[in-house]
């Protein structure tokens, strides 16, 4: 279709100027900032100090970085491993003709459309809440009370704690993709394969997770992204808590926290926490690329 | 559809246990924070739920002693605004992508797409000194702007496909009856688009309602703070002064308005999230 040069650009040109300043400038500034000492968020460019690579370099030798780092690898291995084995499960039962696959397509989904602050309650104030919480009282009624003592919230367990809550109001999201994309595979090569008189483990075998390939690419690629910018439930279920901190959590406190917490006297400055913010990218730019590389594109078309 | 999982009938037997293990675990979760958020403290710690009746007064103490009726306000107000917000710009920027061919389009599509992979925590810092430099901390526009500009990429990425789809008959008829682009646009394209641009606002609305990222950075003070945000500073208050019924009912009140639209509208979430993300 034609349009004149000036319709375009009236159409276009608020998306395209909101782009420029909100996602580029921003990205080039901070690229900078990370090689540059500032004292302050307010801070004009003529008090930045450059400074080269030695925000890295700090980061690098920070032991509390460095933890956050640790954490949030682990975040992205075990919670990965727990929402993708449920959210696979959950997908194949839903492509298997059981009833109401709807109602339990909403049901699954729905702890992803509920507030990170809410769930963060209901499973600190509740699940593992050592008073009256869910599991005390289920492991009290089946005798268990070594499990029903558990200090579910304290240093020792808060980590993993977390990674369980976390994952629960994630899965549905993943699960509603892989269902998807199991959904799409033809039926035809089933059929093929049924009259060629294959098991239903060679069907799911050498049809579903092959074809799958593109999907699971997908998915990993988001989960990382998720992962490597964890952030919210460090703030909303970990609390400050150092067990928790990722380094996404750790520029938070360092640039825009409101002091008062242990860490502060570590010095600090924001070219510092723009350098985390750099990391963080390349980090999920780097694993991304390898995730490509280990689910090379699908050449097969169907 | 058939995917070669067919089970046997012990299969299909068993596929169900996971399925009614969460729906049971739910049903308690939700079930029991419903019945908490009208208990006593006492109660809920006797595990004597509702014991002595129905307890409104965790629900009225929230509006009246903790303000929170202001903070519902704030993030209706953010929601509402910034879903409008965005389709204003993103749905005739999608137009033009999903319908017009125009030197460097591609080159704008790769801009847009580029934006979806730019994780917040990168572009934080330098938006919080522009809106420094403005003047614009501590005022309810701030967020508002940043949801609006942070999700418009999503929006034109979304829509593009939606426009893409509409018979370009409906443009041609226009123009011969005399009717200019904008008019057009909004008058026949727009309307046309609805399903798309509904779906779209629907993803914003449960997702801006849910925000906390930029909430915390940019709207954390007590005139301007969303639902989600007074509820984690209430919570704080609440276990310190042991008001633990109080803490379950201010969580039903930032869960149900997202509760309420998910249950009306869980079937179109559901498709228009599978199609964009298989493709991708």
């Amino acid at each position: 279709m034609r349009l004149n040069k000036s319709i375009i650009a009236l159409f276009l040109l608020p998306a395209v100027i909101i782009y420029l300043a909100i996602f580029l400038y921003p990205t080039l500034r901070t690229l900078a900032m990370s090689f540059y000492d500032i004292p302050a968020l307010s801070s004009k460019v003529a008090e930045w100090k450059y400074v080269g690579l030695v925000n890295y370099e700090d980061l690098v030798h920070s032991s509390y970085f460095v933890g956050s780092m640790k954490n949030v690898l682990g975040i992205w291995l075990i919670g990965g491993v727990l929402i993708f084995a449920f959210a696979f499960l959950y997908a194949v039962i839903l492509t298997s003709k059981v009833r109401g696959v709807h109602f339990w397509r909403s049901l699954i989904f729905l702890p992803n459309t509920v507030s990170a602050v809410v769930l963060s309650v209901v499973w600190l104030q509740y699940v593992f809440n050592s008073s009256y919480g869910l599991l005390t009282s289920v492991f009290n009624r089946l005798g268990l009370t070594a499990l029903a003592n558990i200090q579910w919230t304290d240093n020792e367990h808060i980590y993993f704690s977390m990674i369980i809550a976390f994952s629960f109001g994630s899965i549905g999201y993943f699960m509603l993709i892989l269902n998807a994309g199991i959904n799409r595979i033809p039926g035809d090569y089933y059929e093929a394969a049924t009259l060629e008189g294959a098991s239903p483990w060679t069907k799911f075998f050498r049809i579903t997770l092959p074809l799958l390939r593109d999907v699971f690419r997908t998915t990993l690629v988001l989960w990382t992204i998720t992962a490597f910018n964890f952030f919210v439930w460090s703030a909303t279920f970990g609390l400050d808590d150092p067990h928790t901190v990722t380094p996404a959590f750790y520029m938070y406190q360092k640039v825009f926290g409101k002091g008062g917490n242990v860490y502060v006297e570590e010095a600090f400055n924001v070219g510092s926490g723009a350098s985390v913010g750099i990391l963080i990218t390349l980090a999920t730019l780097i694993v991304s690329a390898l995730i490509g590389r280990l689910f090379p594109k699908e050449r097969l078309e169907y | 559809m058939n995917t070669g999982t067919s089970k046997t009938t012990r299969g299909s037997w068993l596929a169900y246990i996971p399925l009614y293990a969460w729906l049971i675990f739910s049903v308690i979760l939700f079930g029991w924070v419903i019945l908490a958020s009208l208990s006593t403290t006492r109660e809920i710690f006797t595990n004597s739920l509702l014991g002595s009746g129905i307890h409104w007064s965790n629900y009225t103490g929230l509006f009246k002693d903790q303000g929170m009726g202001r903070y519902f306000l704030n993030s209706i107000v953010y929601t509402v605004v910034s879903c409008v917000g965005i389709v204003v710009v993103a749905a005739p920027a999608a137009y033009i992508m999903g319908r017009v061919r125009f030197r460097g389009s591609r080159w704008v599509g790769t801009m847009f797409m580029s934006a979806l992979a730019i994780p917040s925590i990168l572009i934080t810092i330098p938006l919080f000194s522009i809106f420094v430099e403005l003047k614009l901390t501590g005022s309810i526009i701030t967020l508002i702007i940043v949801y609006v500009c942070t999700n418009v990429p999503f929006g034109v990425f979304f829509l593009t496909g939606f426009f893409s789809s509409i018979p370009k008959e409906f443009e041609e008829s226009a123009s011969m009856d005399g009717s200019g682009p904008i008019k057009t646009f909004v008058s026949i394209i727009l309307p046309i688009a609805q399903p798309g641009i509904i779906t779209l606002s629907i993803f914003n609305f449960l997702g801006i309602w849910n925000e906390y990222f930029y909430a915390l950075i940019f709207a954390n003070d007590p005139s301007t703070r969303t639902l989600a945000l007074s509820l984690q500073s209430i919570v704080y208050g609440f276990a310190n002064t042991g008001n633990y019924g109080g803490i379950f009912a201010a969580c039903m009140i930032v869960f149900l308005p997202s509760f309420i639209v998910y249950m009306l509208v869980s079937k179109r979430i559901i498709a228009g999230l599978t199609v964009g993300a298989v493709k991708g």
